[in-house]
């Protein structure tokens, strides 16, 4: 039977998390590098390598798509999308002009959020590791309390993700400045210092700018 | 017509039912009805409703059953605290990248602007505010910055600040985006700032007034 049929007799509304998982692992493929970058992807080569059936397949892709991270392609399917220098100077300027905003906010409010954040072993973790890096500046913007604004830099450092632009094979002094960038964050946190996490974290990030600029550029 | 673009007209049609009112916070909404009052079928409903979910106009309430959100003052103002950034930052850019077509077209949305309020015409000022801070977003020339910008959460919201307002707040919004397109125009990028930060500031005020009545 088809799902058109079956919807008209089952319950009317159900569950989005379908579409969501999808997302998700559609994400999880192109991070981990599974899927060549020349490979054409149609909704229906992911719908069956992820069991699943095309409408969230179909809208899982189309939300990649407005992410900038695949693009469609004309005669139909999807490709992954290569980021050109202007892509990613774009996406560093965009991460500067929210995240020393979303640190700051984090520093003035006691929440939980941030005190679980600190209480946790990540900060232990190396800077230079990108799903690490991911998560703690994912957890910061959380825990400014504004949903608007975490929900941007999560899309942006998903993206990055996607890209793995952050692979950059940094020698160890590079890693060691990204690591030392995080602990100065975490200290403003700590510290409650609305001012001193904004500068940290636009130093931090700038940093970044300037490893993925130099990364683009030589590509 | 393609299944993607009634999916967009579905999506469209829905998300400024709900930020306009006609769909009252709490009411719930049902696939089968929506599809049959838009007249289209329900897979690209379907797609609708997600993506209204998605971008938080629609919850979950009990049971699985899809309900109209009723945003809340502080949602408004995280949502006018990240347009602020995202806006100011996108006029600073505008302002030195801004072509002279794109100038022709917000002066051709200006002057639409105009007769729009003289005739009181709540839904064509709501979309073509849209479009006007659209295109000055576009005119920023940083792409990622557009697609952000068009799946921001809640985003919509805005768009009821003209139901809220008096004539004289509608009058006063496309005074400034005049002037806006003007600063644009001369290329000056403080003044362009300082003007979209109170434009903001005032459409985020009405509309928290306007939930304090509800």
């Amino acid at each position: 039977m088809a799902t058109e049929e079956l919807d008209a007799i089952g319950p009317i509304d159900r569950p989005a998390p379908l579409a969501q998982q999808a997302y998700e692992s559609i994400r999880h493929e192109l991070m981990s590098g599974r899927w060549s970058p020349d490979e054409r992807l149609t909704e229906h080569d992911v719908a069956r390598r992820l069991s699943i059936s095309r409408t969230p397949a179909r809208e899982a892709l189309r939300r990649l798509v407005l992410m900038g991270s695949l693009d469609s392609v004309p005669g139909g399917g999807y490709a992954q999308r290569t980021l050109t220098p202007r892509d990613v100077r774009e996406h560093c300027d965009l991460r500067l002009l929210l995240e020393p905003e979303a640190a700051a906010l984090a520093a003035a409010r006691a929440r939980p959020e941030l005190d679980a954040l600190l209480g946790t072993d990540d900060l232990r973790q190396p800077a230079a590791d990108p799903a690490h890096d991911m998560r703690l500046h994912v957890a910061i913007a959380e825990a400014s309390g504004n949903a608007v604004l975490a929900g941007l830099v999560r899309t942006l450092n998903e993206r990055a993700a996607v890209h793995r632009l952050y692979r950059h094979g940094h020698d160890s002094r590079v890693g060691a400045q990204l690591e030392d960038g995080h602990l100065q964050i975490v200290a403003a946190l700590r510290s409650r210092d609305p001012a001193a996490a904004f500068a940290t974290m636009s130093e931090h990030l700038r940093l970044e700018r300037e490893l993925l600029l130099m990364e683009a550029s030589t590509a | 017509v393609s299944r993607d673009s009634l999916a967009d007209t579905a999506y469209a049609e829905l998300r400024s039912a709900i930020a306009g009112g006609a769909l009252a916070p709490d009411t719930q909404v049902v696939e089968a009805s929506l599809a049959g009052m838009l007249n289209i079928s329900r897979t690209p409903v379907r797609e609708a409703l997600r993506r209204c979910e998605l971008e938080g106009y629609l919850k979950r309430g009990d049971g699985g059953r899809l309900l109209v959100h009723r945003p809340t003052a502080a949602e408004m103002r995280d949502l006018f605290y990240t347009r602020e950034l995202l806006e100011t930052y996108a006029v600073r850019l505008a302002a030195e990248r801004i072509s002279e077509e794109e100038l022709v077209r917000l002066d051709e949305l200006v002057a639409a602007d105009r007769r729009a309020v003289k005739a009181n015409a709540m839904d064509e000022l709501a979309s073509l505010n849209e479009q006007i801070h659209g295109l000055i977003v576009t005119a920023s020339r940083n792409r990622t910055l557009d697609a952000l910008m068009s799946g921001l959460p809640g985003r919509a919201y805005g768009l009821h600040t003209f139901a809220v307002g008096t004539n004289d707040d509608r009058a006063r919004f496309v005074a400034q985006h005049e002037e806006l397109v003007g600063l644009l125009r001369d290329g000056d990028a403080d003044s362009a700032e300082t003007l979209i930060r109170s434009h903001l500031g005032t459409a985020r005020d009405l509309l928290l007034a306007g939930l304090a009545e509800r």
